[in-house]
């Protein structure tokens, strides 16, 4: 009995499937539809199937994501800190086609602050042109001059350095004065007598009386002016115009 | 020499094929037409003579003779429903002495009706025919053909009456 069920079934299978062969071979559009409609049908019926595989694997795909995530957040910062970099860029370039002087741009690689010498190191040395005592400046004013020279770096010494003094110009009648630094970017300007018109606000510049310092550098700004002293000269404290914190790049002045 | 039954057979089946081919359909609404299906009358006639396995392959050769006579862009349409309406009927040759009349009526309504819901579905593009006029077309095929088999049963099946 079992024989011939089995024997009914197989050759049933046979035909069926021979006939559904021949069936799905025509390229009718009926054929297309019925296609279609097995299609949907087989979705449905794996829907909770593909549905749970969905679920196992979403694990792996959040991880993946936040992977992903991780890296994009990365890729921003770097993009931001282009963009920074390239308006900086921008800003040190048309600083540098302003300027009358013969500038030579510089990239700080190093910086030594100690109590007494305050110096940072830039990527030119002798073999770029550069050579001691030179002015160093960035887009605001002076920076420093140039300590010591190798082939390819130089130590600068930083305006807020206590061993330096610059000869330095002030006020509507561009009185002489010495500049001193003091302490936290602030500095002092000696020898400028009372009678010298001196306002808050005024800016400060080299006097060009050095060898070092060609005139007109912006150096520091007035804050403050006292003239109550037993003194001859009034004590006026000035802000450094240079950006001493976030060194990047600077420009040596030829 | 060939059986002179088998030769019989090989004579009534060319005759149906030749009469198949200009037997007349006939329209009873605008959009349902009923088509005379000589071919599953002749396999409910061979269900009486040989057993399931038989049935299916003598089902599976008539669709195919069939489709090639009445449509030859869907080969294998009428294959596969007249090798499943062969697989159901041997289960009529069975138990042909088992079953009273009502009960043969009600399975042969119920073969008819699953080779006509699988030859409608297979047939009909379901973008231009919806699924309930292929279910509609069909249950009225299937009271049309049994009418036809009770027809032939009285009038031509003197001998060996597959309603008794």
């Amino acid at each position: 009995m079992i024989k011939y069920i089995n024997r009914d079934v197989i050759i049933l299978f046979l035909c069926l499937l021979l006939s559904l062969l021949l069936y799905f071979s025509s390229k009718s559009t009926v054929v297309y539809s019925v296609k279609a409609e097995i299609a949907d049908f087989i979705s449905i019926v794996t829907y909770p199937q593909t549905y749970y595989s969905n679920l196992m694997t979403i694990k792996k795909d959040n991880e993946l994501l936040k992977q992903k995530l991780v890296q994009m957040n990365m890729l921003n910062s770097e993009l931001i800190h282009y963009e920074h970099e390239n308006s900086v860029l921008k800003n040190l370039l048309d600083f540098y086609d302003e300027q009358p002087w013969s500038l030579k741009i510089a990239k700080v690689v190093n910086d030594n602050y100690t109590y007494l010498m305050r110096t940072i190191t830039i990527n030119l040395g002798i073999k770029d042109g550069v050579e001691s005592n030179l002015p160093v400046v960035d887009i605001n004013g002076l920076i420093g001059k140039i300590e010591v020279c190798s082939d390819r770096a130089s130590k600068v010494q930083l305006i807020t350095d206590k061993n330096f003094v610059i000869s330095v110009r002030v006020g509507s009648d561009m009185v002489v004065g010495e500049f001193k630094a003091t302490h936290k970017g602030l500095g002092i300007i000696y020898g400028v007598r009372k009678t010298a018109n001196i306002e808050v606000g005024d800016i400060v510049y080299t006097s060009g009386i050095s060898t070092i310092y060609p005139s007109s550098i912006p150096v520091a700004k007035v804050v403050r002016i006292n003239k109550n002293n037993d003194s001859p000269f009034q004590d006026i404290e000035v802000q450094i115009l240079a950006d001493l914190i976030n060194f990047n790049h600077v420009f040596v002045v030829l | 020499m060939i059986d002179i039954r088998i030769l019989r057979q090989i004579y009534i089946l060319l005759f149906l094929i030749i009469a198949q081919l200009y037997i007349p359909s006939y329209v009873i609404s605008r959009d349902i037409m009923l088509f005379p299906d000589l071919v599953l009358i002749y396999l409910v006639y061979l269900s009486l003579l040989y057993e399931r396995y038989y049935l299916i392959i003598i089902g599976f050769v008539l669709g195919l003779f069939q489709d090639f006579v009445s449509q030859s862009n869907l080969i294998g349409l009428f294959a596969f429903s007249k090798t499943i309406a062969g697989f159901m009927l041997g289960l009529l040759s069975k138990y042909d002495r088992v079953w009273n009349n009502k009960i043969k009526l009600g399975y042969l309504f119920l073969t008819f009706q699953i080779h006509y819901i699988f030859a409608c579905y297979m047939m009909f593009d379901r973008s231009i025919t919806s699924l309930a006029f292929t279910f509609k077309s069909s249950i009225l095929e299937s009271i049309f053909m049994l009418i036809l088999l009770l027809v032939v049963n009285r009038f031509i099946l003197i001998d060996n009456k597959i309603i008794k």
